[in-house]
Protein backbone atom coordinates (compact mmCIF):
# COMPACT_ATOMS: atom_id res chain seq x y z
CA UNK A 1 0.00 0.00 0.00
CA UNK A 2 2.59 2.46 0.97
CA UNK A 3 4.63 1.65 -1.98
CA UNK A 4 1.84 1.77 -4.28
CA UNK A 5 0.79 5.71 -2.61
CA UNK A 6 5.08 6.33 -3.46
CA UNK A 7 4.66 5.17 -6.86
CA UNK A 8 1.64 7.45 -7.13
CA UNK A 9 3.05 10.48 -5.97
CA UNK A 10 6.42 10.33 -7.66
CA UNK A 11 4.17 9.80 -10.81
CA UNK A 12 2.50 12.80 -9.81
CA UNK A 13 5.93 14.75 -9.08
CA UNK A 14 7.13 13.84 -12.78
CA UNK A 15 4.32 14.77 -13.97
CA UNK A 16 4.49 18.25 -12.38
CA UNK A 17 7.73 18.78 -13.19
CA UNK A 18 7.26 17.44 -17.43
CA UNK A 19 4.84 20.27 -16.96
CA UNK A 20 7.13 22.98 -15.78
CA UNK A 21 9.69 22.20 -17.50
CA UNK A 22 7.74 22.14 -20.92
CA UNK A 23 5.53 25.37 -20.05
CA UNK A 24 9.45 27.35 -19.50
CA UNK A 25 10.74 25.53 -22.87
CA UNK A 26 7.59 26.36 -24.73
CA UNK A 27 8.60 29.68 -26.83
CA UNK A 28 11.87 27.84 -27.70
CA UNK A 29 10.02 24.75 -28.94
CA UNK A 30 7.49 26.84 -30.66
CA UNK A 31 10.55 28.77 -32.52
CA UNK A 32 12.12 25.22 -33.54
CA UNK A 33 8.89 23.75 -34.64
CA UNK A 34 8.46 26.36 -36.81
CA UNK A 35 11.92 25.94 -37.99
CA UNK A 36 11.39 22.26 -38.62
CA UNK A 37 8.03 22.52 -40.25
CA UNK A 38 9.51 25.07 -42.70
CA UNK A 39 7.71 28.21 -41.15
CA UNK A 40 4.14 27.25 -41.20
CA UNK A 41 2.61 28.29 -38.12
CA UNK A 42 -0.46 25.77 -38.29
CA UNK A 43 1.74 22.94 -38.72
CA UNK A 44 3.91 24.00 -36.12
CA UNK A 45 1.27 24.55 -33.34
CA UNK A 46 0.30 20.70 -34.42
CA UNK A 47 3.58 19.65 -34.28
CA UNK A 48 4.25 20.77 -30.57
CA UNK A 49 0.73 19.57 -29.82
CA UNK A 50 1.27 16.39 -31.13
CA UNK A 51 4.74 16.24 -29.25
CA UNK A 52 3.06 16.82 -25.52
CA UNK A 53 0.93 13.91 -26.24
CA UNK A 54 3.50 11.80 -27.34
CA UNK A 55 4.93 13.06 -23.83
CA UNK A 56 2.00 12.47 -22.20
CA UNK A 57 1.10 9.28 -23.44
CA UNK A 58 4.53 7.93 -22.72
CA UNK A 59 5.27 7.15 -26.18
CA UNK A 60 8.25 9.83 -25.97
CA UNK A 61 10.18 9.24 -22.54
CA UNK A 62 13.34 11.18 -21.34
CA UNK A 63 15.79 8.58 -20.19
CA UNK A 64 18.55 11.38 -19.13
CA UNK A 65 20.97 10.59 -21.88
CA UNK A 66 20.79 13.56 -23.29
CA UNK A 67 19.66 17.65 -21.54
CA UNK A 68 16.10 17.92 -21.74
CA UNK A 69 15.44 20.46 -23.94
CA UNK A 70 18.15 18.49 -26.95
CA UNK A 71 15.68 15.65 -26.11
CA UNK A 72 12.50 17.89 -26.85
CA UNK A 73 14.11 19.57 -29.58
CA UNK A 74 15.10 15.92 -31.21
CA UNK A 75 11.51 14.88 -30.33
CA UNK A 76 10.37 17.89 -32.08
CA UNK A 77 12.24 17.37 -35.25
CA UNK A 78 10.91 13.69 -35.65
CA UNK A 79 7.44 15.18 -34.98
CA UNK A 80 7.75 17.65 -37.71
CA UNK A 81 9.17 15.25 -40.35
CA UNK A 82 6.70 13.17 -39.77
CA UNK A 83 3.77 15.57 -40.44
CA UNK A 84 5.27 17.32 -42.89
CA UNK A 85 5.55 13.82 -44.79
CA UNK A 86 1.83 13.23 -43.62
CA UNK A 87 0.87 16.00 -45.21
CA UNK A 88 3.18 15.34 -48.30
CA UNK A 89 4.37 18.74 -48.43
CA UNK A 90 7.88 18.17 -47.40
CA UNK A 91 9.64 17.93 -50.60
CA UNK A 92 7.86 20.75 -52.18
CA UNK A 93 8.60 22.87 -49.28
CA UNK A 94 12.36 22.38 -48.89
CA UNK A 95 12.46 22.42 -52.78
CA UNK A 96 11.11 25.66 -52.97
CA UNK A 97 13.45 26.29 -50.00
CA UNK A 98 16.14 25.43 -52.37
CA UNK A 99 15.61 27.42 -55.10
CA UNK A 100 15.12 30.13 -52.85
CA UNK A 101 11.50 31.40 -53.37
CA UNK A 102 10.95 31.59 -49.56
CA UNK A 103 8.71 34.80 -50.23
CA UNK A 104 5.56 32.37 -50.86
CA UNK A 105 5.82 31.34 -47.43
CA UNK A 106 5.33 34.29 -45.16
CA UNK A 107 2.67 33.15 -42.84
CA UNK A 108 3.55 35.96 -40.22
CA UNK A 109 4.22 39.63 -41.98
CA UNK A 110 5.51 42.20 -39.71
CA UNK A 111 9.02 43.19 -37.89
CA UNK A 112 12.07 41.72 -38.82
CA UNK A 113 10.21 40.44 -41.93
CA UNK A 114 13.42 41.02 -44.60
CA UNK A 115 16.09 39.46 -41.79
CA UNK A 116 13.74 35.97 -41.66
CA UNK A 117 13.99 36.33 -45.11
CA UNK A 118 17.71 36.59 -45.66
CA UNK A 119 17.51 33.60 -43.09
CA UNK A 120 15.05 31.48 -44.92
CA UNK A 121 17.29 31.40 -48.09
CA UNK A 122 19.89 29.37 -46.91
CA UNK A 123 19.40 25.45 -46.65
CA UNK A 124 16.64 24.15 -44.90
CA UNK A 125 20.40 21.87 -42.31
CA UNK A 126 22.39 25.54 -42.07
CA UNK A 127 18.94 27.45 -40.80
CA UNK A 128 18.49 24.49 -38.24
CA UNK A 129 22.27 24.90 -37.00
CA UNK A 130 22.41 28.51 -36.94
CA UNK A 131 18.92 28.41 -34.89
CA UNK A 132 20.37 26.21 -32.78
CA UNK A 133 23.92 27.81 -32.29
CA UNK A 134 22.27 31.53 -31.80
CA UNK A 135 18.89 31.43 -30.81
CA UNK A 136 19.12 28.54 -28.33
CA UNK A 137 22.33 28.53 -27.45
CA UNK A 138 23.62 24.84 -27.65
CA UNK A 139 27.01 23.63 -28.24
CA UNK A 140 27.58 21.52 -31.06
CA UNK A 141 27.35 18.70 -29.35
CA UNK A 142 24.00 19.03 -28.64
CA UNK A 143 22.77 20.20 -31.96
CA UNK A 144 24.77 17.37 -33.33
CA UNK A 145 22.34 14.91 -31.03
CA UNK A 146 19.17 17.20 -31.76
CA UNK A 147 19.94 16.36 -35.33
CA UNK A 148 21.22 13.15 -35.53
CA UNK A 149 24.29 13.89 -37.20
CA UNK A 150 28.08 13.88 -36.52
CA UNK A 151 30.13 17.42 -34.91
CA UNK A 152 31.60 16.86 -38.05
CA UNK A 153 28.87 18.08 -40.23
CA UNK A 154 27.40 20.28 -38.15
CA UNK A 155 30.64 22.33 -38.32
CA UNK A 156 30.41 22.24 -41.50
CA UNK A 157 26.98 23.69 -41.66
CA UNK A 158 27.87 25.81 -38.94
CA UNK A 159 30.47 27.46 -40.91
CA UNK A 160 28.89 27.45 -44.21
CA UNK A 161 25.73 29.44 -43.03
CA UNK A 162 27.63 31.89 -41.10
CA UNK A 163 29.27 32.76 -44.84
CA UNK A 164 26.41 32.08 -46.51
CA UNK A 165 24.13 34.96 -44.09
CA UNK A 166 27.29 37.63 -43.94
CA UNK A 167 27.20 37.25 -48.15
CA UNK A 168 23.45 37.32 -47.91
CA UNK A 169 23.20 40.27 -45.45
CA UNK A 170 26.06 42.36 -47.80
CA UNK A 171 24.29 41.44 -50.75
CA UNK A 172 21.22 43.06 -49.63
CA UNK A 173 22.24 46.15 -47.91
CA UNK B 1 35.93 37.45 -36.93
CA UNK B 2 34.14 37.49 -33.68
CA UNK B 3 32.60 40.61 -34.08
CA UNK B 4 30.75 38.95 -37.30
CA UNK B 5 29.46 35.97 -35.14
CA UNK B 6 27.89 38.51 -32.47
CA UNK B 7 25.87 40.32 -35.48
CA UNK B 8 25.15 36.91 -36.73
CA UNK B 9 23.76 36.12 -33.52
CA UNK B 10 21.99 39.30 -32.63
CA UNK B 11 20.37 39.13 -36.19
CA UNK B 12 19.08 35.45 -35.86
CA UNK B 13 17.98 36.90 -31.78
CA UNK B 14 15.68 39.07 -33.62
CA UNK B 15 14.20 36.90 -36.49
CA UNK B 16 13.56 34.21 -33.54
CA UNK B 17 12.67 36.59 -31.42
CA UNK B 18 9.70 37.99 -33.75
CA UNK B 19 8.75 34.33 -34.21
CA UNK B 20 8.53 33.54 -30.46
CA UNK B 21 5.96 36.14 -30.29
CA UNK B 22 3.72 34.33 -32.35
CA UNK B 23 4.26 31.24 -30.11
CA UNK B 24 0.43 30.11 -28.26
CA UNK B 25 -0.06 30.18 -24.85
CA UNK B 26 1.23 27.05 -23.51
CA UNK B 27 -1.70 26.18 -21.73
CA UNK B 28 -3.71 26.01 -24.67
CA UNK B 29 -1.36 23.36 -26.14
CA UNK B 30 -1.39 21.68 -23.05
CA UNK B 31 -5.05 21.34 -22.60
CA UNK B 32 -5.60 20.32 -26.05
CA UNK B 33 -2.81 17.68 -26.02
CA UNK B 34 -4.57 16.00 -22.66
CA UNK B 35 -8.01 16.24 -24.12
CA UNK B 36 -6.88 14.14 -27.54
CA UNK B 37 -4.83 11.44 -24.64
CA UNK B 38 -8.60 10.90 -23.13
CA UNK B 39 -10.09 10.51 -27.02
CA UNK B 40 -7.12 8.20 -28.38
CA UNK B 41 -7.81 6.19 -24.35
CA UNK B 42 -11.24 5.85 -25.33
CA UNK B 43 -10.91 5.36 -29.23
CA UNK B 44 -8.26 2.40 -27.79
CA UNK B 45 -10.93 1.02 -25.60
CA UNK B 46 -13.28 0.90 -28.15
CA UNK B 47 -10.85 -1.26 -30.52
CA UNK B 48 -9.95 -3.70 -27.59
CA UNK B 49 -13.83 -4.26 -27.20
CA UNK B 50 -14.51 -4.46 -31.07
CA UNK B 51 -11.08 -6.89 -30.99
CA UNK B 52 -12.68 -9.07 -28.08
CA UNK B 53 -15.67 -9.37 -29.49
CA UNK B 54 -14.93 -10.17 -33.50
CA UNK B 55 -12.56 -13.19 -31.39
CA UNK B 56 -15.89 -14.20 -29.15
CA UNK B 57 -17.75 -14.04 -32.80
CA UNK B 58 -15.47 -16.23 -34.61
CA UNK B 59 -15.05 -18.58 -31.62
CA UNK B 60 -18.49 -19.49 -31.30
CA UNK B 61 -18.85 -19.16 -35.76
CA UNK B 62 -15.63 -22.33 -35.77
CA UNK B 63 -17.47 -24.19 -32.97
CA UNK B 64 -20.81 -24.34 -35.02
CA UNK B 65 -18.99 -25.09 -38.02
CA UNK B 66 -17.29 -27.89 -36.17
CA UNK B 67 -20.32 -29.50 -34.66
CA UNK B 68 -22.01 -29.24 -37.81
CA UNK B 69 -19.69 -31.35 -39.42
CA UNK B 70 -19.41 -33.59 -36.83
CA UNK B 71 -22.87 -34.19 -36.88
CA UNK B 72 -22.88 -34.95 -40.49
CA UNK B 73 -20.16 -37.57 -40.40
CA UNK B 74 -21.99 -38.97 -37.53
CA UNK B 75 -25.14 -39.41 -39.51
CA UNK B 76 -23.52 -40.17 -42.73
CA UNK B 77 -22.01 -43.18 -40.48
CA UNK B 78 -25.21 -44.59 -39.05
CA UNK B 79 -26.88 -44.60 -42.12
CA UNK B 80 -25.23 -45.09 -45.03
CA UNK B 81 -27.40 -45.42 -48.16
CA UNK B 82 -25.71 -48.63 -49.22
CA UNK B 83 -25.91 -50.91 -46.08
CA UNK B 84 -29.74 -49.52 -46.12
CA UNK B 85 -31.75 -52.33 -45.19
CA UNK B 86 -35.24 -52.70 -44.70
CA UNK B 87 -37.69 -53.59 -41.75
CA UNK B 88 -38.44 -56.85 -43.18
CA UNK B 89 -34.86 -57.86 -44.36
CA UNK B 90 -34.38 -57.26 -40.03
CA UNK B 91 -36.93 -59.38 -39.12
CA UNK B 92 -36.08 -62.45 -41.19
CA UNK B 93 -32.65 -62.33 -39.88
CA UNK B 94 -33.59 -61.59 -36.03
CA UNK B 95 -37.13 -62.60 -35.57
CA UNK B 96 -36.63 -63.70 -31.86
CA UNK B 97 -35.85 -59.81 -31.35
CA UNK B 98 -39.94 -59.29 -31.61
CA UNK B 99 -42.17 -61.37 -29.35
CA UNK B 100 -44.90 -63.43 -30.31
CA UNK B 101 -47.08 -60.84 -28.21
CA UNK B 102 -45.83 -58.25 -30.15
CA UNK B 103 -46.73 -59.70 -33.47
CA UNK B 104 -49.98 -60.45 -32.43
CA UNK B 105 -50.77 -57.27 -31.99
CA UNK B 106 -49.39 -55.88 -34.97
CA UNK B 107 -51.55 -55.20 -38.19
CA UNK B 108 -50.42 -58.31 -39.80
CA UNK B 109 -52.79 -60.71 -37.36
CA UNK B 110 -55.66 -59.83 -39.43
CA UNK B 111 -54.07 -62.49 -41.78
CA UNK B 112 -53.31 -64.98 -38.61
CA UNK B 113 -56.86 -64.99 -37.93
CA UNK B 114 -57.72 -66.12 -41.46
CA UNK B 115 -55.31 -68.89 -40.97
CA UNK B 116 -53.25 -67.89 -44.00
CA UNK B 117 -50.39 -67.68 -42.05
CA UNK B 118 -48.85 -70.28 -39.78
CA UNK B 119 -46.23 -69.48 -37.75
CA UNK B 120 -46.34 -71.37 -34.67
CA UNK B 121 -46.04 -74.60 -37.17
CA UNK B 122 -42.37 -75.35 -35.56
CA UNK B 123 -43.20 -74.33 -32.02
CA UNK B 124 -46.34 -77.03 -31.69
CA UNK B 125 -44.39 -79.98 -33.62
CA UNK B 126 -41.53 -79.43 -30.81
Amino acid sequence: MVSRLKIEFSAIMDERTLHSRLKELHKSSFVWAMRCTVQDQSLAEDVLQTVYLKILEGKAVFKGGSTFKTWLFSVIRFTALDSLRANQIRLLRIKEYEEQVAEDHKPMAGEGEDLRNKLTALPLRQQQVLELRFFHAMTLKEIAQVLEISIGSVRQHYDRGKKRMRILLIDKS
Amino acid sequence: MENDDKDLEKIIREIDEGVSRHAPPFEAVWNAAQERKLQHGKKRRFQWLAMAASLAILTVCIFLIYNHSDRISRIGKTQPLSEWRSPTDVLLDYPSSFSLHVIKSSPTDALLRVGKLDITDGQEDS
